[in-house]
């Protein structure tokens, strides 16, 4: 036998907690029972209702306004995630662009949800908690011609007191990262740090002329110099010439 | 909705498995009666037939890690030591752990404490691969993992408990 075995073999419930459970789960039955009825007919009333209203909203074509995203959230970590959120702030839509990601939505179906209340399940998963704790830099975009629903991903961020990197993204940028088959806010860092780069060696290349031209002068003066140390007549000949 | 008996008999079956399951995940024992509670509520609530008795111990293990994340949303709750639970069961008498009285047992209780000060992702899976004796595919199938992420993380775990415990000993 395996020690790991071995050791949680020890672990029994106790007679005490079986019998409290057994009385409550036996309690809150018959409550349920008691209840029974009366919430039957209300559910029946409230489906009723809801069928009427899903029809009608179905037949003007809000259904169809309804699942449309407006907005989009990505997270990247180990995972790789889209949220397509739409105009009533529910999660409509959501896309992996990895394994992990493709993992971590079939672990967590946040479909239906509040895009705050996705986020939040999302990031209590025991991964990202793992890579929250590791000190794993989170990669998210937004894009949204609502700029609240920014600062509450970076207000959710905080919460969980994890270090990311929250950026703002257009509709051109979602395009080009689909065609690469990353996630927005991959593509918008990766532009980023490419932009940097290029204004860096733009900066090193300014530097490295102005050093050239520094030193050319520096080597002019020197020459002259020497000219001027080893014919004594030099000075004399360049006043001359001067005057 | 269930009968009483067939409730008793769920509770003496699995309350055992119930009671590892959330020594795995919780940090207090208080917070066990209401998951020992509201899991054998929704298992007699629950009005489907289960195909057969691992069926329902599948289910029941899902429900259970389920209610146990649920609890441990708490940023607080995940940062205590896994060695406070421990102590919490000591002086707690709800909680049966009969090896840690015994003085002559400290290796079990190391090996315990290696496994439960495992990251929350490992735990699961190596719980029920080395306890439950279920196989990568069936842990897939209950923790909703792919069958390949299941294999990176038993064998990640093995490797944090052998750095852990000095070797290959616990297997």
């Amino acid at each position: 036998m395996n020690k790991i075995k071995e050791a949680f073999q020890n672990v029994t419930a106790g007679e005490e907690l079986k019998e409290k459970t057994l009385n409550n789960v036996l309690d809150e039955l018959s409550k349920a029972e008691a209840k029974g009825r009366s919430v039957k007919q209300r559910r029946f009333a409230v489906a009723a209702v809801c069928i009427v209203f899903v029809f009608a909203s179905v037949a003007f074509g809000g259904y169809r306004v309804y699942a449309k995203p407006v907005s989009y959230i990505t997270v990247d970590v180990d995972s790789s995630v889209e949220l397509g959120i739409n105009r009533w702030g529910k999660v409509v839509a959501t896309d992996s662009f990895n394994s992990e990601g493709e993992d971590l939505l079939r672990r967590n179906d946040v479909e239906g949800e509040e895009y705050q209340n996705a986020l939040k399940r999302l990031f209590s998963d025991d991964e990202m908690i793992d890579s929250c704790k590791s000190g794993e830099e989170f990669l998210l975009s937004v894009l949204s011609e609502d700029e609240d629903i920014k600062k509450d991903v970076e207000n959710i961020c905080s919460g969980y007191g994890m270090r990311y990197n929250c950026q703002s993204a257009n509709r051109k940028d979602r395009e080009q990262s689909r065609k690469e088959n990353i996630s927005t806010g991959k593509y918008c860092h990766q532009k980023n740090q490419q932009k940097q780069r290029v204004q860096k060696q733009e900066q090193s290349s300014q530097e490295h002329n102005s050093d050239g031209q520094q030193h050319r002068i520096k080597n002019y003066k020197t020459q002259n110099h020497n000219t001027q140390n080893h014919d004594g007549k030099g000075q004399m000949k360049g006043k001359r010439a001067t005057n | 909705m269930k009968s009483e008996s067939e409730i008793k008999r769920a509770i003496d079956k699995y309350a055992d498995m119930l009671q590892r399951i959330c020594l795995l995940h919780l940090k207090n024992t208080q917070d066990a009666e209401d998951i020992f509670q509201n899991v054998f509520l929704k298992y007699a609530m629950y009005d489907y037939v289960f195909a057969n008795e691992k069926h329902e111990k599948a289910w029941l293990i899902k429900v259970a890690v389920n209610e146990c994340k649920d609890v441990l949303k708490s940023f607080y709750k995940r940062n205590i030591l896994p060695s406070d639970v421990i102590e919490d069961m000591k002086s707690n008498g709800t909680w049966s752990m009969s090896f840690i009285a015994d003085e002559d047992d400290k290796e079990k209780e190391i090996v315990l404490e290696a496994v439960l000060s495992l990251p929350e992702k490992y735990k699961t899976v190596i719980y029920l691969y080395y306890f439950e004796d279920y196989s990568g595919e069936e842990i897939a199938d209950i923790t909703k993992r792919s069958k390949s992420s299941v294999y990176k993380l038993l064998s990640r775990g093995r490797s944090i408990l052998r750095e852990k415990l000095g070797g290959d000993g616990f297997e």
